[in-house]
């Protein structure tokens, strides 16, 4: 399915793009709604997990939820074909088995960042990109 | 039932039904459910041994600290409370990123040591490169930053590799001026100790600190096992050129040897001052050394300024001469003219036909004949330069090769007019020789013993055996070339045949004043790494060799850091009237001038003519300037690697820090505010801590006193001015492995070097570095490299065995209750020392603090400083009020001990959360790392078939990756920054206020 996309996200890892596009292929099913509120659920979750262990960078998670928030909210003006690398990135930012392991790692969600970022620059968003560096801090 | 934590250092614990002190705790497996539990002795049983408990064998029981049993000190001034408390003090480790200069050795800091150590403390995993130029004082910052490693509780093992002439050098300076013991093990030491210990048994966890040689090591075969089962604390590799700078390192043993080092240890540090040949991947792979994550290429040729950054520090002197004041003395150079004879009548004759030699080689150097012929064109005269005698041996072997070969050879007839012209001459009649007489007699020198010592240095041992015999001659001094006679002579010689254990006897004795050595004759093997300038500041090039970087090699051996006169250089030199030869001249003097700017400058000899390696640079000013009678072949770079030099030597130059006005923020790429976090400031935001009750010199008498009060055996420390002597008793001489104790081989044990152990077992300890470095100096004129006074520090093994003796005062589950008259009447102080530890077991957090109850119920949290202050600790005195033990044992204890576990888990969130920013940091740089590998590697097997050799070699690069990275998870992060989920404490005090 991804391959009928002229453009696509560009700047990521092999393994980024491979799970990227896999999603992608999932993502036309999914509702924004649905979506969205699978960012909150894996959100939720990640606050749980570091109430035991404080390295897990939930600053960075919920900042990302934010920003999804903020793509939900101008969802219908974008084109098809940014809605589905948009909501693939959602997808990938919902699973805990990514690049680099959410809940096992203090930069579990980089790789999130990184791919939510490409998709947001494919689709004119750039306002809303992150820049993981900001959430160091605990 | 309350959880109780896992043992701590300074913990007591019961396991095989006898007590413990437990001194470190490691991980044993790579779950972190386990671990190896370093302990001393306790109880009358096993006091004084040192052994290590596994925790899956084991059953090691820590005592639960609310079930602490309070015992009433009785003794005068409350000195067993104080002691007691000032040695668990002692025994927790420092916290924080400044370094505490304070007692830490004998020298004095300069601005560049001190930030190698702060930034070697800032680094999460202190990894350095030392890269300074000859002479600079790499061995103290070697030393400064094991010290405060130590004091942090993560040097506790420590490996130094090394070469073999430079061992007891590094050794004794790391003893005397910062009381770090290093046992020397050889190849027969190491066989030795494999007999007394059982044959599965690790023969590198004996003993904690180690020094060995890299020649020995470097057999990685028949040690492998054994080291890839070694974890260690620090790794110092001295020299470390000479395990990177191999063309295929794969097969290089020294560089296979390091790479399995680096992997086995947290911190490393490399010291050169000859970082790179000239090639990316030379310097790349020390780097790669330090850390594999720096540099993603996997042949380490491709990486940037940003990849290198903060892995090495590469000064200059002039970087430092201001820091440096009169610690590095401007050097003399004899002007040229007054060390420049003409040559004799007879050598004329010899130069006339060297020069017609090498008209005739160069008109003719197209045919076969000439063509390459080194020794023709100037290899022959080179010799004939240095002496009569070295071109005479040369000269016969090459006639004799020349008729074999070819009788008709157009060499042949100038060879056999030179040997013929050579017939007679001798060193003894040489102009070169009658200028070093001449020399000698400027300075004084007449090899008596009240002549001032004197280097000079030969490239050739025929030159060296003539000018030693002939010598010996002149000035009447006994001479025997034999090695081992060489250290008891006013002239002595070495040479690249010299046995390292004589080589270092002689160098030993030259340095030490008391010693015959009048004169130390070297050829270029004394130019690298040792010191020769501790009682001498005269140099004299007999002859010279046509390199920059040897030149300046062997004036680093007595022009460095500590050289209290300044250096005098004399270069000796013939003028000959011969018009092709006296070209020459220009280009010898232009050598020398050369070699005195770059010691004016801030960069490296090698950078001159861009070689780097001395045979090369030879070989480029003989052919390029003598042949070609080019006087400005020193003015500009061979074209030989040119290119590649100057680009790493940009490379090199941004990511250098020296020079730049905020070192740090420079090596950390960052914004003022961040710069200034730090990663491992205590719960109180202090830079560093370290809470004393005594200063050393006290804690020494006074803890040795109230020891020996308790033991017969023990006999008094004398206190001498500010000399205090204290004659070891046995179970100290069993302790730190005095050379007549013959105990069991003690796993983990901290030997003081035999040849420091004083022979009436008295050790003479002061607070006074200064008192120390005058015998240091005292030793280098008497003795040699030990010295027999040592400072009293917290690292010194002395008084480590005095707090561990004093921590056993106390039994295990007891705690020392006195009262006082400050605090009010009924308040209880509970002072704690609590620990969050890693789940490997490392210290994160240590921190001394007091939980006040008062009657009615208030509840003060302080610091135990503050705590003891509010009770007037320093100057209680004991008045016989017991207080009430019995209604503070039980609930009140648990109460407190609850209040402080709550306190040090606070301290272990805030620990954490202050680590992020830089674990994250840390993280991103290796994530990176990682992908910009992978993705290269990915694209190079994708160029080559799949069963090509280089495919095979990178996809095992990436399974090296992968193991690489989990090893730094497991054994790196969970060792030193993943807490474990509870925090221990220990109740070490109890105070009562009393009316």
């Amino acid at each position: 399915m991804s391959d009928q996309f002229e453009f696509h996200p560009t700047g990521l890892t092999r393994s980024q793009f491979d799970r990227l596009s896999e999603y992608a292929d999932r993502a036309e099913t999914i509702s924004p709604g649905h979506l969205l509120e699978e960012a909150r659920q894996h959100l939720e979750q990640t606050q749980q997990a570091h109430a035991a262990n404080r390295m897990i960078n939930v600053r960075l998670a919920s900042a990302i939820v934010d920003v999804i928030e903020r793509v939900a909210n101008v969802w219908d003006s974008l084109s098809a074909n940014h809605q589905t690398w948009l909501a693939a990135a959602m997808l990938y930012f919902s699973s805990c088995d990514d690049d680099e392991p959410d809940f096992d790692s203090p930069i579990g969600f980089e790789d999130d960042v990184e791919v939510l970022n490409s998709c947001l620059r494919l689709a004119g968003l750039n306002d809303l990109r992150l820049n993981s560096e900001d959430y160091d801090d605990a | 039932m309350p959880k109780i934590a896992a043992p701590t250092p300074g913990m007591r614990v019961l396991c095989r039904d006898a007590e413990w002190l437990v001194t470190r705790v490691d991980p044993s497996d790579h779950s972190h459910q386990n671990y190896a539990v370093h302990c001393v002795g306790a109880d009358d049983l096993v006091r004084g041994h040192e052994a290590i408990f596994l925790t899956q064998l084991d059953t090691i029981e820590p005592v639960d600290p609310r079930n602490t049993q309070l015992v009433q000190d009785q003794s005068s001034g409350y000195r067993m409370a104080k002691l007691f408390l000032e040695a668990q003090l002692r025994q927790m480790p420092a916290t924080g990123v400044e370094p505490d200069l304070e007692g830490m050795g004998v020298f004095k800091p300069m601005k560049f040591q001190i930030q190698t150590v702060e930034w070697a403390l800032r680094q999460l995993r202190p990894r350095l490169l030392l890269a300074d130029a000859v002479g600079l004082g790499k061995t103290i910052q070697v030393g400064m930053v094991l010290s405060e490693l130590m004091r942090r509780g993560r040097a506790n093992r420590i490996l130094v590799l090394a070469k073999k002439s430079m061992l007891t050098q590094f050794q004794s300076e790391l003893w005397n001026r910062f009381g770090i013991p290093l046992v020397r093990l050889d190849s027969a030491g190491i066989a030795k100790l494999r007999l007394r210990i059982p044959a599965n048994k690790n023969p590198f966890e004996v003993y904690q600190r180690v020094i060995i040689s890299i020649d020995t090591l470097k057999n990685v075969g028949s040690y492998r096992h054994f080291l890839e089962n070694t974890r260690w604390d620090c790794v110092v590799i001295d020299e470390a050129h000479n395990v990177a700078g191999a063309s295929v390192p794969e097969r290089h043993l020294a560089y296979r040897l390091a790479r399995l080092l680096s992997r086995r240890t947290d911190s490393m540090l490399l010291t050169t001052a000859t970082p790179h040949n000239g090639k990316r991947e030379t310097f790349g792979r020390l780097i790669s050394l330090l850390d594999p994550s720096a540099i993603p290429d996997p042949d380490f040729k491709e990486y940037s300024a940003d990849d290198i950054r903060g892995f090495f520090l590469m000064r200059f002197k002039e970087d430092v001469r201001e820091d440096a004041g009169a610690d590095l003395t401007d050097r003399l150079l004899v002007p040229i003219d007054q060390t420049t004879v003409p040559a004799t009548a007879e050598e004329e004759k010899v130069y006339a036909i060297l020069s017609e030699l090498r008209a005739e080689a160069t008109k003719n150097k197209g045919e076969e004949a000439w063509k390459n012929n080194v020794l023709v064109q100037y290899g022959i005269y080179k010799q004939f330069l240095s002496s009569p005698e070295s071109c005479r041996k040369t000269l016969q072997k090459r006639i004799t090769a020349v008729q074999a070969k070819d009788p008709e050879s157009p060499e042949l007839p100038y060879l056999n007019r030179m040997d013929s012209q050579l017939g007679t001459l001798s060193i003894r009649d040489s102009s070169r020789y009658q200028l070093l007489k001449r020399q000698l007699e400027a300075i004084g020198w007449d090899g008596k013993e009240t002549s001032p010592r004197v280097l000079v240095f030969t490239e050739y041992r025929e030159t060296q055996d003539a000018l030693a015999a002939t010598l010996a001659k002149d000035f009447k001094i006994k001479y025997s070339p034999k090695f081992e006679q060489q250290p008891k002579q006013a002239l002595a010689t070495i040479n690249g045949s010299c046995p390292d254990i004589h080589l270092m006897k002689t160098v030993e004795a030259f340095g030490t004043g008391a010693s015959d050595v009048r004169m130390l004759l070297a050829t270029d093997v004394a130019s690298e790494g040792v010191n020769l300038h501790h009682q001498c500041h005269n140099i004299i090039h007999y002859d010279l060799p046509w390199s920059i970087i040897t030149l300046i090699q062997r004036n680093g051996r007595i022009d460095r850091f500590g050289q209290t006169e300044s250096p005098v250089l004399r270069y000796l030199r013939i003028s000959t009237r011969d018009g092709m030869l006296k070209g020459d001249e220009s280009i010898f003097e232009r050598l020398i001038e050369k070699v005195e700017e770059i010691n004016r400058s801030t960069r490296q000899g090698e950078t001159v003519l861009k070689l780097y390696d001395p045979e090369a640079e030879e070989r480029y000013i003989a052919e390029a300037g003598i042949l070609q009678g080019n006087v400005d072949v020193l003015e500009k770079p061979s074209s030989e690697g040119e290119v590649e030099s100057t680009e790493l030597e940009s490379v090199l130059s941004q990511a250098n820090p020296a020079g730049q006005e905020d070192f740090l923020k420079f090596l950390l790429g960052e914004t003022e505010e961040a710069s200034a976090a730090d990663p491992t400031a205590d719960s109180s935001g202090k830079k560093y801590s370290r809470l004393r009750l005594y200063d050393d010199k006290r804690f020494l008498l006074d803890g040795y006193r109230y020891l020996a009060e308790l033991h017969q055996d023990y006999a008094a420390i004398e206190e001498n001015g500010k000399l205090m002597l204290l004659n070891a008793p046995k179970d100290l001489r069993r302790r730190l492995g005095a050379p007549n104790e013959r105990g069991d081989v003690v796993f983990g044990a901290t030997a003081i070097p035999s040849e420091a152990w004083p022979e009436d077992n008295q050790f003479r300890l002061t607070e006074d570095p200064d008192r120390v470095e005058l015998a240091i100096k005292a030793a280098r004129n008497t003795s040699g490299h030990w010295s027999r006074e040592l400072l009293a520090t917290d690292q010194q093994p002395i008084l480590q065995w005095i707090t561990e003796r004093l921590l056993m005062l106390m039994k295990r589950g007891e705690c020392p209750h006195i009262t006082s008259r400050s605090l009010e009447s009924g308040e209880l102080c509970f002072c704690f020392i609590g620990q969050v530890s890693s789940r490997a077991g490392a210290p994160l957090v240590v921190d001394a603090h007091a939980i006040s109850f008062r009657k009615g119920g208030g509840f003060e949290h302080r610091s135990l400083r503050d705590a003891l202050d509010a009770a007037g600790f320093d100057s209680l005195v004991n008045q016989g009020n017991t207080g009430d033990i019995k209604a503070i044992q039980g609930p009140l204890i648990e109460a407190a001990v609850e209040s402080s576990l709550e306190h040090m888990r606070e301290l272990g969130r805030k620990h954490v959360d202050s680590l992020l920013p830089f674990l994250r940091r840390e993280n991103r740089r290796l994530r990176n790392w990682k992908n910009r590998r992978q993705e290269l590697l990915e694209s190079r097997i994708e160029k080559l078939p799949p069963n090509h050799r280089k495919t095979k070699m990178y996809r095992k690069d990436l399974e090296e990756m992968d193991a690489y990275l989990r090893d730094r998870e497991d054994n790196w992060q969970d060792t030193y920054f993943t807490a474990s989920t509870e925090p221990s404490t220990q109740l070490v005090l109890v105070i009562e206020g009393v009316n």
